[in-house]
């Protein structure tokens, strides 16, 4: 047994982790207040797929192996179906690989898949494409990386739009706080957040929108340069808000 | 008080809350913006309460749990709470601490929510019956079954607070 101190200690640890999210205005236009809806429903383990990402620059992505050891073994979302082995870079969109015949068809390119990210991120934010890897090397669909900037703010991101197996559900990265919900038109939705404990003021926030079309869309930004690995950061705060992350990733448009 | 005058200056103290209340920064400032966004829909009504901040922090209470009843409807076989992972900081001695902060987040949210009124914000059985829309045994029962689950023993607190007394003079 132990005592109320131990509450307040508690108490105490989770008020200095409100510190770790910087301070914003409250969204006062808000997004679609329809997904808003939450739920959670039991994670249908889907076979993670490895992304490799031809770097365009000189360094690679890597996977961030101190988040797999974040909290010495607590902490951690089991990827059902196993992580596998993930390969040098990256990014795991949790999605199976495509069926033969995909329900939903991402864009074909890495240049069609920065067309339409930034034509949905009109009038919201900008995005700088340093990293690509085309369809063909992701054996998925098209992933794009680089820098976002909306409302003064920069940070690293990465963006994967791939087809969807038609029993996959979405989930958070390994190592991520995370929350699950199904949407009213069937989408699942996962939104996850990552404190990078060696870096001060770094913050990952993945979301990843599986459509009930089978469109895939997944969205890591973060404060930090890369959002994947220790890196200089870069901004005070997520340049989005959730739930501008969120309508992003479940946009008709995709 | 002017809306933004309020969110600069108490925003801090929302954010703290809410992250006790829900166990997640994150989770506590997307509860904390959606409520603020609804506050300031109806900020004349607010500020002119006697207790304007108090009056938020019950909506951030009400938003928290109306989401998990929102889930409960719809039968989820995975409760948030059991999804909802601490994060230690890997040091041996917080390890009670953080032993702490898991079963707080295995708590059912209204047994949480009671707990975090009374023993974070101070608030009493009449008061923390109020804010949930309960009757205070309620209350009572809920919190000595969240103190139960929380491993926590009131009488050792007591008993500790008296060695304190004595030993400090």
């Amino acid at each position: 047994m132990t005592d109320l101190r131990t509450l307040a200690e508690a108490f105490s640890e989770l008020e200095s982790r409100a510190g770790t999210v910087p301070v914003r205005m409250p969204d006062l236009v808000t997004a679609d207040r329809g997904v808003r809806a939450r739920s959670v429903r039991l994670l249908v383990p889907a076979a993670a797929v490895a992304v490799v990402l031809a770097a365009a620059a000189p360094a690679a992505w890597q996977q961030l192996h101190p988040r797999t050891d974040i909290g010495t073994g607590t902490g951690r979302l089991a990827t059902a179906g196993g992580t596998g082995s993930r390969p040098s870079a990256p990014s795991s969109a949790h999605v199976s690989r495509p069926p033969s015949v995909p329900r939903y068809r991402p864009p074909a390119s890495v240049a069609a898949l920065t067309a339409r990210a930034r034509t949905i991120l009109t009038g919201i934010a900008t995005i700088e494409v340093s990293q690509g890897a085309e369809p063909a090397q992701t054996h998925s669909g098209p992933a794009i990386g680089g820098s976002l900037t909306a409302a003064g703010q920069s940070g690293g991101f990465d963006l994967l739009v791939a087809s969807a197996g038609p029993t996959e559900r979405a989930q958070c990265d390994e190592g991520f706080a995370c929350t699950v919900r199904t949407l009213t038109d069937g989408t699942t939705l996962a939104v996850g957040a990552f404190r990078d404990p060696q870096t001060p003021g770094a913050i990952t926030y993945q979301v990843l929108a599986v459509h009930a079309d089978g469109a895939a869309v997944q969205l890591h930004l973060s404060t930090e340069r890369d959002p994947k690995r220790h890196s200089t950061v870069t901004a005070s705060r997520i340049p989005l808000s959730v739930q501008q992350m969120t309508s992003f990733v479940t946009s008709d448009r995709w | 008080m002017e809306f933004s005058d309020y969110v600069r200056t108490q925003r801090p103290a929302l954010m703290r809350f809410a992250t006790v209340l829900t166990g997640h920064a994150w989770l506590a400032d997307e509860l904390v913006s959606d409520v603020l966004g609804k506050a300031f829909e109806r900020w004349d009504r607010i500020t002119a309460m006697e207790r304007p901040h108090a009056y938020v922090r019950r909506m951030i209470v009400n938003e928290h749990l109306s989401w998990h009843r929102r889930m409960a409807r719809r039968r989820s076989t995975v409760d948030l709470a059991e999804m909802s992972i601490p994060i230690p900081d890997g040091t041996a001695s917080h390890a009670e601490r953080d032993a702490m902060i898991g079963r707080l987040s295995q708590l059912p949210p209204r047994q949480r929510a009671a707990v975090v009124l009374r023993y974070y914000l101070g608030l009493t059985d009449g008061e923390i019956a109020a804010q949930l829309g309960c009757r205070q045994s309620t209350v009572r029962s809920q919190i000595a079954r969240a103190l139960n689950s929380l491993r926590i023993d009131i009488t050792e607190t007591a008993g500790r607070q008296a060695v304190d007394t004595l030993e400090s003079r």
